[in-house]
């Protein structure tokens, strides 16, 4: 499939979904994918299990569309099915895993970055990194959620209160937090202090 | 003055989100302030620091695949409408079929008639919990988890 980056009509692709042309939904996953992935691997924590969680959102994407109103972003539409798709996996996984008295597996500490650094980089920059991806990953599950909104899936402050319902002061506020909680964290295990770190 | 409003314009200023009302009064209120310069320093610090981070990707394979799977998954499922429509289809003739044969038959003996009606009574009642089932189980899928 072609890259349709330029010249893609989403309000008509969603038109003809709600058609129920399923051939419409091919553009929309095309472009959308890579980030429902990323946004999938936020929540469940491994690459297979967000593939697949993020190709079921597009199924329920297919199957609500009729109920989507086309004055609306699609974007945030999409990221509360998508991180619903999530939470009612990550419940099942919970309640199978308490069923089976299965010992804590570890996909859920699992790292979410890969880390890596050129051969012109200090040996020291890749320990920075694994440092403020461990920082990353131990920040309160809303604090996470938002940062990498922001930070790794490019949305506005305006997609990130419309997707989960709140003010964007609270986006700010909320931001605030995880960042400070992040200072923090780095500033604690860096004790030389923040700027040799960075 | 308190610093506290500045915080969150701070988190507008690093991401570019600020409004140009908003800049002037941060700006103005940097210059006398030099806990929140040293703040807003290591914010920047930090968010130029996750922007060198990747997010894990899985392998090209699974992107060939991608389209794909989800294109199946469609399919399968109106494979699934037609064959419940197909059973749905002959249940209903079997049903017509034992009621002619056996049940409204004055020639069949008295018990076979009976077993007929139970046989079609329970057919229908698991049917209809079954239906009902699934249909609680789609509802709750669509709405549960709704959490903000
Ligand atoms: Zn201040």
């Amino acid at each position: 499939m072609p890259e349709k980056e330029i010249g893609w009509d989403e309000k008509g692709c969603i038109e003809q979904l709600q058609k129920g042309n399923k051939d419409a939904l091919a553009p929309l996953v095309e472009f959308y994918r890579k980030r429902a992935y990323n946004i999938a691997l936020g929540f469940v924590r491994n690459p297979e299990d967000a593939l697949e969680m993020s190709q079921l959102a597009f199924i329920k994407v297919y199957r609500s569309i009729r109920h989507f109103d086309g004055q609306r972003a699609f974007f945030p539409w999409f990221y509360q099915i998508l991180r619903n798709t999530c939470f009612n996996f990550l419940q099942k996984k919970k309640k199978l895993k308490e069923e089976s008295l299965e010992e804590a597996d570890s996909s859920g500490s699992e790292s979410l970055f890969t880390i890596s650094r050129t051969p012109e980089e200090d040996f020291r920059i890749g320990e920075q990194r694994r440092l403020l991806a461990e920082a990353i990953q131990q920040l309160k599950p809303k604090e996470r959620e938002i940062l990498l909104m922001q930070h790794f899936h490019q949305m506005s402050y305006s997609e990130i209160a419309e997707s989960l319902g709140i003010p964007i002061g609270t986006v700010m506020s909320r931001l605030y937090q995880a960042r400070s909680a992040l200072r923090e964290y780095l500033e604690r295990h860096y004790p030389s202090g923040l700027k040799h770190v960075m | 003055m308190s610093c506290d409003p500045f915080k969150l314009s701070m988190m507008a200023k690093i991401d570019g989100e600020l409004g140009r009302d908003e800049e002037a009064a941060l700006q103005a209120h940097l210059a006398a302030c030099s806990p929140c310069r040293e703040e807003l320093a290591s914010h920047q610090r930090i968010k130029e620091m996750t922007s060198f981070l990747r997010l894990r990707q899985p392998e090209d394979r699974d992107w060939e695949q991608y389209w794909s799977r989800i294109h199946n998954r469609l399919e399968r499922n109106l494979a699934w409408i037609f064959v419940s429509a197909g059973a749905v289809l002959l249940a209903g003739f079997l049903t017509f079929w034992l009621l002619e044969q056996f049940v409204l038959s004055a020639a069949v003996p008295w018990a076979l008639r009976l077993g007929g009606t139970l046989l079609i009574a329970g057919l229908l009642l698991l049917f209809v919990s079954v239906w009902r089932e699934r249909w609680s189980l789609r509802k709750t899928d669509r709405y549960e988890g709704i959490i903000r």
